[in-house]
């Protein structure tokens, strides 16, 4: 059996990760070191190759936006109760919307 | 950093530039100083503590573990309880905690003049509501996520939960109706920002119906097109306001849209979440993220001049906008963005269920609320790059200046603050509005301050476009706002009325949901019917209130943290909040006493009262005033009472917590801390699989 311990972070659940060629950002420094790799200096031209760098703050964005909401619930959900059926698209953001307004959500 | 001799040579050059820069804003008594000052100073002051003082906390006194699983880790469900990457949950914690309290709270204060306000901000942000967020934050974590009140009847007892609980829900219902009186007072007989405002609502429809039924959870889709339709809505209200038919119908004086206001949180606490509240929240999050970031980059592009002087002779307690003196009226009037009891809501509760790390914490509590703080100065400096006169104009109460321009002009004038007619009517007209007089509430002078500093940066053509858009953004959040407390005071009512009777207390059920849900909007929009027919304004009356009723939140957040830390034997390191807490009894306690007592008809509401009914006896205010002097003097004395029994709560909470700290030092049984065993990170899911 796989002995992998407990991911990080949600970031390494997303299905987009599972393409490993794809550079795991977890905090400024590794942006700036991939910026910092991702420009190849020749002699006379400069090569940049934002396309990682450019999914990664797509990523985010859907992230912070909760817009993989539902990718991240159906990854977790199989994980752990591969015997139920999850939730549907629509049923999973009813219930997480009825739920997340139940409590204190916004201040001041 | 690599090399500690350059790490200490930065570190050194970090404080000398935030000593300057702060000497240079406490200090200058000139003509003018660079808003880029107040970024330094801020900027400066911030570093330091999350380096040092936040550190310190985190290593010595809390003692964070990043080998502990967090409860997120431990209870991960896909749903609430989901660990996530950091600079997400700082995200979420961020737009959670920053509402318009700090941008209305400054803005306030600036009657003082610059520096009692940017002072408190700075400081009682790093040592007092960075503080509280973060060890709360910590408590919450080590709990898995338990709430405030839960933790203070865990920790302390029985009565400490039952006066956390009932203060939260006055605090909800007098926030409310100050944030509601706010976006009236905005909307005052002014189309534009009124048919705006009033399209955020068919737009949020329109976004929940898209997210529910024609593309269930596109999140981004959804909150895309809204933000367009919202944009749009600030031009169409231009267009409106220049068709002579159609203006008619958004164009209304303060009572019919109280009514209105009270009207629409009542369908909105019935409607289901999806419909409205749910996709409003998205807009407004988005609109609020944009705009202050777009603010911060158009005040250090742009580094407007500070007109305001440093101090005014309003320190002395007469000032316009509200009456009290500077201590201690400025640290109530300023709770939001230098601490704010409502965060201890958040930082237990929602957040903690996110973290992946312990580590985390010290950004996200301190990092989160340090930003807030960033964004309270940044409403100072929108409120003090203005003219003082304009300044003054804008927020005085017709009841303070007098009704009439001319009037208010010279009143203004002779205090100092010279301003004419003629440039409040050009300026209201570049605003496109009717007039900027006596616009109280802080969103109309935050609105032109900010329209000011956009325009210059991004153009003068579109002054009035920029004015509408900063309301647009004020009364977005401000209604989600709304929205939410009343339907959180709806459950927690419904929680405590099922105590009583048990059908009352189900969630589902529409009679017991009708009847909540009255209860608490009849609650706020008493409170905000009051405010609107007072002549002074009604801010100057329900934002100390509101102020003095957080601080005592905070107060009781930081009794929660002080138990806790002395029962788990740092009795040498509860001074971190035994600290703010005794400085924030000060400050409340003594604001209660003059709000009580104070024989000054500006600061005493008592005395307030009972000016206006010898008044009204002896036949001296006329025939209009007379009508609603008797529900001005009840309320005046309601006001007093619930005075009264906020700081009754609030030294009913402290003396528990002594009592429990003295019973603990004593070696005598206390309830036991609540803390949740050490499970090792990483082994827990590795565990479940096998």
């Amino acid at each position: 059996m796989e002995t992998r311990l407990i991911t990080k972070s949600a970031n390494e659940l997303l299905p987009a990760v599972s393409d490993s060629s794809l550079p795991v950002f977890e905090t400024a420094q590794d942006v700036s070191r991939h910026i910092a790799q991702s420009i190849t200096l020749n002699t006379n031209t400069i090569h940049i190759d934002p396309l990682p760098l450019l999914i990664y703050v797509w990523r985010t964005i859907r992230e912070l936006s909760g817009d993989d909401a539902y990718e991240r619930y159906i990854t977790q959900h199989t994980t752990n109760y591969p015997d139920t059926p999850p939730l549907t698209r629509k049923d999973f953001f009813l219930c997480q919307q009825q739920q997340k307004w139940r409590g204190i959500q916004r201040c001041c | 950093m690599k090399n500690p001799l350059v790490s200490v040579l930065i570190w050194i050059a970090v404080v000398l530039l935030g000593s300057a820069a702060l000497g240079g804003i406490a200090l200058n008594r000139g003509e003018s100083i660079n808003a880029l000052w107040f970024v330094t100073a801020a900027l400066c002051v911030y570093a330091i503590a999350y380096r040092f003082y936040a550190t310190w906390i985190a290593t010595k006194v809390l003692l964070i573990d990043p080998t502990r699983a967090t409860p997120a880790e431990r209870l991960n469900n896909g749903r609430d309880y989901i660990p996530t990457n950091r600079w997400i949950v700082f995200g979420h914690h961020f737009a959670a905690i920053a509402g318009p309290g700090p941008l209305v709270g400054p803005t306030l204060a600036a009657q003082f003049g610059y520096l009692p306000g940017t002072l408190w901000i700075l400081f009682g942000a790093v040592l007092g509501g960075c503080v509280q967020d973060m060890v709360t934050l910590f408590y919450s974590t080590r709990r898995n996520g338990r709430s405030l009140g839960q933790m203070a009847r865990d920790e302390l007892g029985a009565i400490g939960g039952l006066a956390a609980l009932i203060t939260t829900l006055f605090i909800m219902i007098i926030l409310i109706a100050v944030l509601g009186l706010v976006v009236v007072n905005a909307m005052k007989h002014s189309p534009w920002a009124t048919s705006t405002v009033a399209a955020t609502i068919p737009i949020a429809m329109l976004v929940g119906l898209y997210m529910r039924t024609i593309r269930p959870g596109r999140v981004l889709e959804g909150s895309l097109l809204g933000v367009i339709l919202l944009l749009l809505s600030v031009a169409g209200g231009g267009w409106i306001e220049h068709q002579q038919n159609l203006r008619a119908f958004f164009d209304y004086p303060g009572l019919p849209l109280a009514w209105m206001v009270i009207a629409y949180g009542f369908a909105a606490a019935i409607l289901p979440v999806w419909l409205l509240l749910a996709p409003r929240d998205y807009l407004s999050t988005y609109i609020k993220l944009g705009t202050i970031i777009l603010l911060m980059l158009a005040i250090v592009w742009m580094q407007p001049n500070i007109k305001m002087p440093a101090l005014t002779q309003f320190i002395d307690g007469t000032g316009p906008i509200f009456g009290g003196k500077l201590f201690p009226f400025v640290f109530i009037t300023i709770a939001c963005g230098a601490i704010s009891g409502f965060h201890a809501l958040i930082a237990s509760g929602t957040t903690p269920k996110l973290l992946s790390n312990e580590r985390d914490i010290r950004m996200i509590g301190f990092g989160g609320m340090a930003l807030e703080s960033f964004v309270a100065i940044m409403a100072i400096i929108a409120a003090t790059v203005l003219d003082p006169g304009v300044f003054f104009a804008i927020n005085s109460p017709a009841g303070v200046v007098g009704k009439e321009a001319a009037d208010a002009v010279a009143k203004i004038s002779s205090w100092g603050f010279p301003v004419t007619v003629a440039q409040m009517n050009l300026l209201a007209q570049q605003m496109g509005e009717a007039t900027l007089f006596a616009r109280t509430g802080g969103a109309p002078s935050l609105a032109v301050g900010m329209a000011s500093i956009f325009g210059s940066a991004f153009g003068q053509g579109m002054l009035a476009m920029w004015y509408h858009f900063a309301i647009m953004f004020e009364a977005i959040f401000i209604l989600t706002t709304l929205d939410a407390g009343t339907r959180v005071g709806r459950f927690m009512l419904q929680d405590m009325l099922g105590n009583v009777w048990k059908p009352l207390g189900r969630t589902s059920w529409y009679p017991s949901v009708l009847l909540s849900s009255g209860i608490i909007v009849a609650a706020w929009g008493y409170f905000l019917y009051i405010g609107v027919i007072d002549p002074n304004g009604g801010v100057n009356i329900l934002w100390p209130l509101f102020g003095i009723s957080n601080q005592i939140l905070a107060a009781i957040a930081l009794c929660v943290a002080t138990g806790i830390l002395i029962k788990s034997d740092k009795l040498r390191y509860a001074w971190i909040t035994a600290l703010p807490l005794t400085w924030l009894i000060i400050i409340t306690s003594s604001a209660a006493w003059e709000k009580i007592t104070s024989t000054d008809v500006r600061i005493g509401f008592l005395a307030a009262a009972n000016d206006l009914a010898t008044k009204l006896a002896s036949g001296l205010l006329s025939p209009e005033k007379a009508a609603i002097a008797p529900q001005l003097i009840f309320n005046q004395r309601l006001d007093a009472v619930l005075t009264l029994f906020f700081v009754c709560m609030l030294w009913l909470i402290v003396f528990d917590m002594l009592r429990v700290c003295v019973r603990y030092l004593k070696g005598k049984p206390v309830p036991p801390l609540s803390e949740v065993s050490h499970h090792l990170a990483g082994m827990e899911k590795a565990w479940r699989r096998d």
